[in-house]
C-alpha cells in the first residue's frame, strides 16, 4: 500500500502547497491501489491547535509543523516504550495534514501514513492534548441524518458495504452486510442497537461511484476512492455543522463560585427508559464504563441521581433522571466541552441515544406542585 | 478474608450506606420544601433559610421560612421517631424549644425579624405518622403532662410515591389530631391551611422541581454522616485543589498516583460556605468527621490539630461493575462507586485493625463508635456548634 513514502514526495520543501493539490494525489493513488486510504479525524479546539501543538512539549513525541497555503503539514515521530516490545521500545513516525473547517472551531487532521501511525501517532497526539483538543462524536441518528441530507441534496445514492452495530442489551459487535443505508439504521433502531461505523459508497444519479468512504461515530473517516472533495466539502461540512452545534451547547456551562445559577442541559430519549431500578442500574453501569471517570450514586431508586468527576480535566456534573425519558446533566464549578462531549457520548454508547437540548427557565404555579 | 469477617465488613458497609441514603432523603425533603416556597410562594416569600441558627440558644431546626415578613414556619424533618418514652419526650422537648419568639432571617445578609406569628412544622414519614400524631396528641391532652405549645405544632407526613411513571415526594397534612397553619396573612387560595387543611390536598414534588435546590445546597441543617461529606469533598472540592500539571500526571504518567492536598478545616469551611454552598452553614465538626473518616479509610493523615493531608487520587480505575461471589455459589454484579468504595475501605481497615469482636457485639457497634475508637489519638478540638 502506498503509505508514508509517497506523500512525502508531495510535500516539497520551500513551496507552499494548496490542499487541493493533495486531493488530486490522493485520488490518483486510490485509483492505482485498492488498498490505499487516507485516514481523517476531526476535533474541536477552542484555541488554535497549531499554536498548541507547537508550544507544548510532550515526552516521547517530536513534532515539526510547516505552514502551507491553506493547511499545515506536520511531521510526527513518537517513541513507544512497553515491556512487551522487543528492545523495550519502538518508533512510530509519519506525516499528517491539518486544516480548519469553514473558519469555525472544528479542525480536520488527515494522513495517508497507515493505521499504525494514524492510531498510535496522530490520534495519540490528539489525546495528549485533551481537554483543549476535544474529539467529537456522532450519534447513529446524526450519521443517518447526514446520509439522508446528502442523498436528497445531490440526488445520489448511498449504500453500505459494511456496517458495525452494537447492542445496548448484549456484548459484541453485529455486522451488517451490503444494502441501502436506511436498512442499516432501521435494523439498528428496531433491534435496540447503535451504529458504530459504516463503510459506504456514494453513486451519482447515473450510477457512477463518486466516493467510497468510511465514517465512524468517533469522527474517524477514511477516503478510499472517488472525489476527495466530496468527503471534505459535503460530508465533513455536515459533520462540522453538527459538531459546532454541540460545541455551542456544551460551552460555558460551569457554575460560578458563590452564585446560585445552574446551566443544565437535558437529554431526551424517544421512549421511556427509566422504568425501574434495573434501568437505573444499567445507566449507572454505563456511566461507570466511561474512562477516567469518578462516580458517586446519591440516589438510585426509584429515581436516579449520580455525580460524575472527570479526571481528564477535573470537570464535575450531576446527572439526574427527571422523568422516565429524560435526564438532566448539571455541570458543576468546573465544566468543559470536552467533558460534556465524553459524558454524552458515553451515555449514547452504553444506554441509549437521545436529543440533547438546553434547559430554559420556566415559571411555576401552584398547580405544578399539587397532586399525589 | 474469612466469611465471618466478610459478614462483619458487609454489615459495616450496609450501615454506612443506609445512613448515606437516609441523609440524602432528608436533603431532598428540605429541597422539596425550598422548591415549594421559592416557586409557588415567590411573591409572598421573605426568606427561606436552609441552614438556620436561631436566637440566643442557637437553635438549629431543619429549615425556617418567613412569609410576608409576618408569618414564619420552623420545620423539623424526622426520619424516625423513637418508640421509648424518654427519647420520645426528648424529641418533644426539642420541638418545644421552637415555641418561643424567634428571629427569622429576612435576607441572605443575616438581617432578622421576629414575626408576629410562627408555627412549628413537623415532617414525619408516612409509615409512622398516625402513631406519632396520636402519641403527641395524647401528651397534649394529658393534664399531667407538661408538654404544651402556645404556637401550633402542625404534622405533615411525607412519602416517596410513583404515579404515571413519575416519582415524587408527597406531603400531606395529617387530617386528624392536628393543628392548623396560622397563615391567614397569605392570599386565601395560597394558604397552606386552605390547601393542605381544608382542601386536604397534598404538595407533590418530583425530582425536576427539587433537584436544582439539592445540587446547589448539597446538605441540610443536620450533621451529615461522615461518608456523605467525604463523598462531597472528594467529588466537588478536592479536584479544585489540583493544578493542570497534577491532572497531567494522571493522564500521562501514573493514574494511580496519590497527589497530596493540604487541608485546613477552618479554611475549608470558609471556602465551602462562601464559594460552593451559597448561604451555607457547614460546620467545622462536620468536616472534621469527614476527614477523620477518610483518615480511617487510608486517604488522609492528620498533620496538625486542624490540618490534614489528603491523599487525593484518581479512583477512576476502581469505579465500575464488579462481579461478587455470593454465599451459596452464586454471583451478583455491583457497581462500585465512591460511596460504596469509601465505606468498604473504611470498614475493612477499621475492622481489620481490631481483634474480631463477637458477631452480635459488632452489630451493635455503630460506625460512629468505630470511627471514634479508631481516631482516638486525635486531640479534642472545641466544636463550634451545639447541634450533632
Amino acid at each position: 500500500m502506498i503509505e508514508a513514502e509517497e506523500p512525502r514526495r508531495l510535500f516539497v520543501n520551500g513551496q507552499r502547497l494548496p490542499l487541493s493539490s493533495l486531493f488530486i494525489a490522493f485520488e490518483n493513488y486510490a485509483r492505482e491501489d485498492r488498498r490505499y486510504k487516507v485516514s481523517l479525524a476531526t476535533f474541536l479546539s477552542t484555541t488554535n491547535p497549531i499554536d498548541l501543538l507547537q508550544d507544548s512539549v510532550v515526552p516521547d513525541y517530536s513534532l515539526s509543523i510547516e505552514e502551507q497555503e491553506d493547511f499545515h503539514i506536520c511531521r510526527l515521530s513518537r517513541t513507544i516504550h512497553r515491556a512487551n516490545i522487543e528492545g523495550g521500545s519502538r518508533t512510530v513516525q509519519g506525516i499528517f495534514g491539518l486544516y480548519r473547517n469553514n473558519g469555525g472551531n472544528m479542525w480536520t487532521s488527515f494522513t495517508p501514513s497507515g493505521p499504525d501511525f494514524f492510531n498510535h501517532g496522530l490520534l495519540s497526539l490528539l489525546r495528549e492534548h485533551r481537554p483543549q483538543i476535544t474529539r467529537a462524536y456522532l450519534s447513529s441518528d446524526e450519521i443517518r441524518q447526514i446520509f439522508e441530507e446528502v442523498e436528497m441534496e445531490h440526488n445520489w445514492t448511498i449504500t453500505i458495504q459494511k456496517g458495525v452495530q452494537y447492542s445496548y442489551k448484549a456484548e459484541g459487535a453485529i455486522n451488517f452486510r451490503k444494502g441501502h443505508f436506511q436498512d442499516l439504521f432501521n435494523e439498528a433502531e428496531n433491534e435496540d442497537r447503535y451504529v458504530d461505523k459504516v463503510d459506504f459508497v456514494v453513486k451519482d444519479s447515473i450510477g457512477r461511484r463518486v466516493l467510497h468512504g468510511f465514517i465512524s461515530r468517533d469522527c474517524v473517516f477514511y477516503f478510499r476512492f472517488g472525489q476527495f472533495k466530496i468527503l471534505k466539502d459535503v460530508f465533513l461540512a455536515k459533520v462540522s455543522d453538527l459538531t459546532e452545534g454541540k460545541n455551542k451547547m456544551f460551552e460555558k456551562r460551569e457554575r460560578k463560585f458563590g452564585e446560585l445559577a445552574l446551566k443544565p442541559i437535558e437529554m431526551e430519549f424517544s421512549e421511556d427508559r427509566f422504568l425501574d431500578i434495573s434501568d437505573n442500574e444499567r445507566f449507572v453501569k454505563g456511566l461507570s464504563k466511561i474512562s477516567a471517570i469518578g462516580l458517586s450514586v446519591m440516589h438510585l431508586n426509584p429515581y436516579l441521581h449520580a455525580k460524575v468527576l472527570d479526571f481528564i480535566d477535573g470537570s464535575t456534573s450531576d446527572i439526574v433522571a427527571i422523568n422516565a425519558n429524560t435526564i438532566r446533566i448539571v455541570p458543576g464549578f468546573k465544566s468543559s466541552v470536552h467533558s460534556l462531549m465524553r459524558i454524552s457520548d458515553g451515555i449514547f454508547r452504553s444506554f441509549d441515544e437521545g436529543i440533547i437540548r438546553t434547559v430554559e427557565p420556566t415559571e411555576h404555579s401552584l398547580g405544578d406542585f399539587l397532586g399525589g | 478474608m474469612a466469611s465471618e469477617d466478610r459478614v462483619l465488613v458487609q454489615d459495616c458497609i450496609d450501615e454506612h450506606m443506609d445512613d448515606f441514603t437516609t441523609y440524602d432523603r432528608a436533603v431532598e425533603v428540605v429541597s422539596s420544601w425550598q422548591s415549594i416556597f421559592s416557586r409557588v410562594y415567590k411573591d409572598e416569600l421573605t426568606h427561606f433559610d436552609r441552614f438556620p441558627v436561631m436566637g440566643d440558644n442557637k437553635l438549629t431546626p431543619d429549615f425556617s421560612v418567613l412569609l410576608m415578613e409576618e408569618y414564619g414556619i420552623v420545620a423539623e424533618v424526622k426520619r424516625t421517631f423513637p418508640n421509648d418514652e424518654k427519647p420520645f419526650r426528648k424529641e418533644m422537648d426539642q420541638l418545644m424549644r421552637y415555641d418561643a419568639p424567634l428571629p427569622f432571617k429576612v435576607d441572605s445578609e443575616g438581617t432578622t425579624k421576629v414575626p408576629e406569628k410562627h408555627d412549628i412544622l413537623l415532617i414525619v414519614s408516612l409509615e409512622d405518622s398516625f402513631e406519632i400524631s396520636k402519641r403527641i396528641q395524647g401528651l397534649l391532652d394529658d393534664n399531667e403532662s407538661d408538654v404544651s405549645f402556645d404556637r401550633n405544632l402542625v404534622l405533615v407526613d411525607n412519602a416517596y410515591e410513583s404515579a404515571d411513571r413519575i416519582c415524587r415526594y408527597v406531603f400531606r397534612k395529617l387530617p386528624f389530631e392536628n393543628r392548623p397553619f396560622r397563615d391567614e396573612i397569605l392570599p386565601e387560595e395560597k394558604r397552606l391551611e386552605t390547601i393542605m387543611g381544608l382542601q386536604r390536598k397534598a404538595f407533590s414534588v418530583p425530582p425536576v422541581h427539587f433537584i436544582d435546590y439539592k445540587i446547589r445546597h448539597v446538605l441540610c441543617n443536620d450533621s451529615p454522616p461522615p461518608l456523605y461529606t467525604a463523598v462531597y469533598l472528594w467529588n466537588t472540592i478536592f479536584p479544585n485543589y489540583l493544578s493542570e500539571d497534577d491532572m497531567r500526571i494522571w493522564q500521562r504518567k501514573n493514574p494511580k498516583k496519590n497527589l497530596p492536598i493540604e487541608v485546613n478545616i477552618e479554611k475549608l469551611k470558609s471556602s465551602i460556605n462562601e464559594h460552593y454552598i451559597p448561604e451555607g452553614n457547614v460546620r467545622s465538626h462536620w468536616l472534621r468527621k469527614a476527614l477523620e473518616f477518610l483518615k480511617a479509610a487510608g486517604f488522609a493523615d492528620q498533620t496538625a490539630p486542624n490540618d490534614y493531608e489528603v491523599k487525593f487520587s484518581n479512583l477512576a480505575y476502581s469505579v465500575g461493575p464488579r462481579k461478587l461471589r455470593e454465599e451459596g455459589g452464586g454471583e451478583k454484579e455491583i457497581i462500585r462507586e465512591y460511596a460504596f468504595l469509601f465505606s468498604r475501605w473504611f470498614c475493612e481497615r477499621v475492622l481489620g485493625k481490631k481483634t474480631m469482636p463477637e458477631k452480635t457485639q459488632a452489630k451493635k457497634k455503630t460506625s460512629v463508635v468505630l470511627l471514634e475508637e479508631f481516631s482516638k489519638e486525635s486531640p479534642d478540638i472545641k466544636d463550634d456548634s451545639s447541634k450533632q
